[in-house]
């Protein structure tokens, strides 16, 4: 699924930046994440790749009555920091501030690229995740932050 | 609902919903109708400057016209039927929505007190939280296509469990 995720944003020439559970992931964390977390490049044109591509997956709003309603367009992204979506092919949340980092072009310059398979996509480093995880400050981020500072000394000890 | 996440819903800080309520001589009552009546009641104060009681009562007259549709509300303003405002309640309520999913969905209250001043270290810190460090190592061994391959695998595992028509219940144990 987050490979399926990765591999359209990617095909579809949508700029983002992985974060959150699934970046955590790819850095070494064992914590079990269900949705895919994205920083996306709020121009227009970006916006409207985005658009189209939920629309394929008939994204809507999670975690609220189906039926509500519910507009997915540029203007909702425009006025909305954190859409928490659902779709056919699984949760998406997409951000246009990674807390503690910045907007999309400060998310860039805390990322690395990254390789799965054939795709290539830029992530959050793993310093940078920790400065989002410590910046939000709620229970479960404060949780994950205890160990991806863990495995930043698991690695840096390897170094 | 707390006067916060009720304030975070509409999209505005908690002064502005404790100021409404008193202009509108209202006891605060923070209910899912509530957020949708002050939701229409801001738009309009805001982009027309009618008074809040004004907004207050159109917003309700708003909510009651609207049929469900996309398309939008027009109220007469005036007494003598010249003037008429075109809401659009369906974005209006879209933009609420959207909101409200954010609330459900990823909204915690940040944890109350200072960070930690005094360095740790983190290996003994992961430990004494109680975190398997075997399966940072294990992971660490592994390339991010696997880490990512195993976390879609433990996420269809989940997804497989929760469709089951058999669940383990009390009865089970």
């Amino acid at each position: 699924m987050f490979e399926t995720i990765l591999a359209a944003l990617v095909a579809r020439d949508i700029r983002f930046v992985l974060i959150g559970g699934v970046a955590a992931t790819i850095h070494g964390s064992a914590r079990f994440t269900n949705d895919i977390d994205v920083c996306y490049d709020t121009a227009p044109d970006n916006v409207d790749l985005l658009v189209a591509l939920l629309t394929e997956w008939r994204a809507y709003l999670r975690g609220v009555e189906p039926g509500l309603p519910f507009i997915l367009d540029l203007r909702t992204f425009r006025t909305t920091p954190l859409l928490t979506l659902t779709s056919t092919v699984g949760a998406i949340d997409l951000l246009d501030i990674v807390p503690g980092v910045g907007d999309y072009r400060a998310a860039v310059a805390g990322s690395e690229l990254v390789q799965i398979g054939a795709t290539t996509f830029r992530s959050l480093t793993l310093e940078a995740l920790i400065a989002s995880k410590k910046a939000v400050r709620r229970k479960k981020d404060l949780e994950q932050l205890i160990e991806l500072e863990a495995i930043l000394a698991v690695r840096r000890k390897r170094q | 609902m707390t006067l916060t996440t009720f304030a975070r819903l509409l999209g505005t800080s908690p002064k502005w919903v404790l100021n409404t309520m008193r202009a509108l001589g209202r006891t605060p009552r923070y209910t899912t109708s509530m957020a949708r009546q002050l939701t229409v009641t801001r738009a309009i104060h805001d982009s027309v400057c009618l008074p809040l009681s004004t907004s207050f009562s159109l917003a309700r007259t708003a909510l009651r016209s609207w049929n469900g549709e996309l398309s939008p509300v027009t109220l007469r303003v005036n007494a003598a039927d010249d003037v008429a405002l075109t809401i659009d309640v369906y974005r209006l309520l879209a933009s609420l929505h959207v909101r409200q999913a954010e609330l459900r969905e990823s909204y915690a209250p940040p944890v109350r007190g200072r960070p930690r001043t005094t360095p740790v270290d983190a290996l003994v810190a992961a430990a004494d939280w109680g975190l398997d460090l075997s399966l940072v190592h294990d992971n660490m061994r592994k390339t991010p296509h696997e880490r990512l391959r195993q976390l879609d695998a433990m996420r269809a595992f989940a997804a497989g469990v929760r469709r089951s028509p058999h669940r383990a219940g009390p009865t089970d144990v």
